[in-house]
């Protein structure tokens, strides 16, 4: 997994890297699930497209993250691959693959209940990209 | 950062920068010292850099690393010239807390402690993503419980009027508007009601460990021995929703009218803005929420105390003292500069404290003051304290909250790998129930401050005096 978990008095906070934006914002979606759940117990039976919108790129990776959230949130949906289609600091398009949260399957390890704006960091560094995010918990 | 010490309590952050006002921090030397190593300090300056914030950017001793405003931050500010935030509330809108006494004396429930306990989580539900305590809402039923507040819980047989007197605001913020608040939120709000949730929401039950002011004891009819229950929990996934949408929508109205902000999380707008005004509405909508929530939870407790107990409600005594927020926003009258003014108050973990006389306490404590609550950790103490004058002339009429975390989730995760948890709180005369092994490694004792250093320093200030020390005996957590 590329990313690490950065400490946070209180809540939940990770630092995640990619060699370029749209891996970025790949490992960063699986960082979120791989918080959550045992994403190796999460098959990709269904396909889904997400498109998100933003003002700028800090924005568009907390809009992102709390999309894919939300789908859990709401759907019950938990996603494990994800494919970066079209990414600009004002939107992003992908294609994410899981399946429905099945309690005999699945196990929630960690309910994330926000993203949080705070010290929220998207740069590009000399090798790649990388981002930090604290999650609410 | 100019941080200078103004006495054995106190602490001042001189404005410089884009600092409107300085800081103030209520805080001992021992308390300081752990209260450097993380931001808070910075967030309290960046607090003081908001518009029309008055007098001061303040926090309490349980401060610690918030988003925006920090934990244990109070900030008020003018209604013409000022703010609202919603990271000065936070996300989980009116957590809080209610303390509820009863008739039974530790000698009684000690030996029952653990079938207690498992009554309890077997009929409070609790842990992540926890719904079902009640028959799910309809959104007609939901947006009726968003502007009744805890009217609404009691109509329904879930405790009795008398509890309205025990409960700040009466359980209900009038400003609530339900067509301000998304459809996402209406549909996390619809199958939470009447449950703990996760992370640091709990339900103890403990005893009454020491008294320090009897004359006000009395007035609680507590005394040494007697079993009492806290719930701390709050607006579950609906007031998460809310402050998430709003968060979004004053970064946008910060722009619009020209707010610099320190700190994305310090998104606000005008008070009196169009989107101030939304904010203030779906934030009631979720303090009213809350309090149904915390008044439900209270009924199933009872319940499941007279079963476990296979007593009658004569003999439980079960009585509420009092339900205070943790995390609000309120329209209140204070003095600023000699003159009485309407300010709007921000307490994001910080309770208010309002002293003896005031219109607004409950007339059954008018003459010692407003019931604060302040809960610990679970293996050590928690605190019923009382409003001062002290506090409404110092403070915006605030206090602290409950211990303040010094140490990071994953931090604690890795010093309890492999340790008996659930044993090393029972050695300490605490049997604990919860829904994850890695949510109580979090909220074990040494990942916060002891609660006792935190209400000393309130008291040595004369903000809040204690009354009454609690010890825990049992605990169900999420």
């Amino acid at each position: 997994m590329h990313y690490e978990l950065i400490p946070h008095t209180a809540d939940l906070g990770i630092r995640v890297n990619g060699k370029n934006l749209p891996e970025l914002f790949e490992n960063t979606a699986l960082a979120l699930f791989d918080i959550m759940t045992d994403i190796a117990r999460v098959k990709p039976r269904e396909k889904y497209t997400l498109e998100i919108t933003a003002d700028n790129l800090e924005e568009l990776m907390n809009n992102w993250l709390t999309k894919l959230l939300r789908e859990y949130i709401f759907n019950q949906r938990l996603l494990s691959r994800f494919k970066i289609l079209k990414i600009t600091p004002q939107g992003v398009k992908a294609i994410a693959k899981g399946e429905t949260y099945n309690p005999e399957h699945h196990k929630i390890l960690k309910e994330i209940k926000a993203v949080t704006f705070h010290n929220l960091s998207v740069k590009q560094l000399a090798n790649g990209w990388q981002a930090e995010v604290i999650f609410d918990v | 950062m100019n941080l200078r010490k103004v006495n054995d309590y106190l602490w001042r952050i001189e404005p410089e920068g884009g600092m409107n006002v300085p800081g103030l921090v209520y805080a001992s030397e021992k308390l300081m010292a752990k209260i450097k190593e993380d931001k808070s300090l910075d967030q309290v300056a960046n607090v003081a850099c908001l518009p029309g914030i008055i007098k001061y950017s303040l926090a309490m001793p349980d401060i610690h690393w918030g988003y925006g405003f920090p934990i244990g931050g109070v900030a008020a500010f003018d209604m013409e010239k000022g703010v609202i935030s919603p990271g000065g509330v936070g996300y989980d809108i009116n957590c809080g807390v209610r303390l509820i006494k009863t008739d039974l004396m530790a000698s009684e429930v000690v030996p029952k402690i653990k079938e207690i306990v498992r009554q309890l989580y077997r009929d409070i539900p609790s842990g992540v993503g926890s719904s079902g305590a009640i028959p799910k809402l309809s959104r007609q039923e939901e947006r009726e419980l968003l502007v009744k507040g805890v009217r609404w819980a009691i109509e329904r047989g879930y405790g009795t009027r008398d509890d309205l007197e025990h409960t700040e605001d009466q359980g209900r913020l009038e400003l609530a508007d339900p067509e301000v608040v998304g459809d996402n939120a209406i549909q996390r709000g619809l199958t939470q009601v009447g449950t703990l949730g996760s992370g640091n929401h709990f339900l103890e039950i403990a005893q009454v460990v020491e008294v320090y002011r009897p004359e006000i004891a009395d007035v609680f009819d507590l005394k040494k021995g007697q079993i009492a229950i806290t719930i701390h929990s709050g607006s579950r996934g609906f007031g998460y929703q809310i402050c998430d949408d709003y968060v979004r929508k004053l970064l946008k109205a910060s722009q619009k009218y020209g707010i610099n902000l320190p700190d994305r999380q310090l998104a606000c707008a005008p008070v009196n803005s169009p989107e101030g005004k939304e904010y203030l509405g779906a934030m009631a909508c979720a303090a009213n929420y809350a309090w149904v929530n915390r008044q439900v939870i209270m009924s199933l407790t009872e319940q499941s105390l007279l079963k476990a107990l296979d007593t009658t409600p004569a003999q439980l005594g079960w009585q509420l003292i009092y339900d205070v927020c943790h995390n609000i926003a309120k329209i209140e009258e204070h003095d600023v500069d000699g003159k009485r003014i309407k300010v709007c108050v921000h307490r994001k973990g910080a309770t208010r404290a309002f002293g003896p006389g005031h219109p607004l306490v409950p007339e059954i404590y008018r003459q010692i003051g407003q019931p604060v609550l302040v809960p610990g950790d679970m293996g050590r103490n928690s605190f019923l304290c009382v409003g001062t004058e002290a506090a409404m002339k110092y403070t915006f009429a605030s206090t602290c909250h409950g211990a303040g975390r010094v140490a990071s989730r994953s931090q604690m995760l890795k010093t309890t790998k492999g340790k008996d948890l659930y044993k090393e709180l029972a050695e300490r005369g605490v049997f604990v129930m919860t829904q994850s092994r890695g949510s109580l490694a979090e909220e074990m004792p040494e990942a916060y401050k002891d609660v006792v250093d935190v209400v000393e320093v309130m008291e040595r200030a004369g903000i809040s005096k204690n009354v009454a020390k609690f010890k825990p005996l049992g605990v169900i957590k999420g």
